[in-house]
């Protein structure tokens, strides 16, 4: 059963996480690594957790380079939803 | 050197879709290279054709790199956002990171 939960990180970044995949990897963007005591972890974010949204914008078909300029665009607080 | 790189790039398969060339340049790098993260190789080969700046120039790409890989590079690198970086700057950082499917946030 996946449950999907939302994160607020306060910026600036650094945010304290890997991204993993996109749409031209054919795998979904995930949290591929945790930086110990980043923000990231002290939101409850897990490793392995999917990313469905980034600010209200909905991840699905986004390729790696999109998702990342995405999260890197971001200078107040980074909204994530994701699911695991 | 640059004059090394521009010769280990001569030595890969070059092939007509240019994607397929910058990947096998890409695995002959890492077979080069064991035990280390593949983006960070790739970034570091970058950086030095960049000089170590933390960008990269459209006209540095071109001198260094066979043109199709030169283009390649031009077309699909986003722009360098940092502090004190020129027009055209290009950000070759997020580029290899990109390439892997593997960005540090």
């Amino acid at each position: 059963m996946n449950s999907s939960y939302s994160v607020s990180l306060a910026g600036p970044a650094p945010w304290g996480f890997r991204l993993q995949g996109g749409k031209d990897f054919c795998l979904p963007l995930t949290i591929s690594r945790l930086t110990e005591g980043g923000k990231a972890v002290k939101a409850g974010m897990n490793t392995g957790d999917i990313i469905l949204s980034i600010n209200g914008i909905s991840s699905e078909g986004m390729n790696h380079l999109e998702a990342q300029n995405k999260i890197k665009a971001c200078t107040g607080n980074l909204s994530l939803t994701l699911k695991r | 050197g640059e004059v090394e790189f521009a010769r280990i790039m001569m030595l890969v398969d070059q092939n007509a879709t240019g994607i397929v060339s910058f990947q096998s340049f890409i695995d002959f790098m890492t077979r080069e290279t064991a035990d280390t993260d593949t983006a960070e190789q790739v970034v570091a080969s970058f950086r030095i054709l960049a000089a170590d700046k933390p960008y990269i120039l459209v006209d540095e790409l071109r001198r260094e790199l066979p043109p199709e890989q030169a283009e390649y590079c031009i077309m699909r690198m986003p722009p360098y956002k940092g502090p004190g970086a020129p027009p055209g700057a290009l950000d070759y950082t997020a580029f290899s990171t990109a390439l892997y499917g593997e960005s540090d946030l």
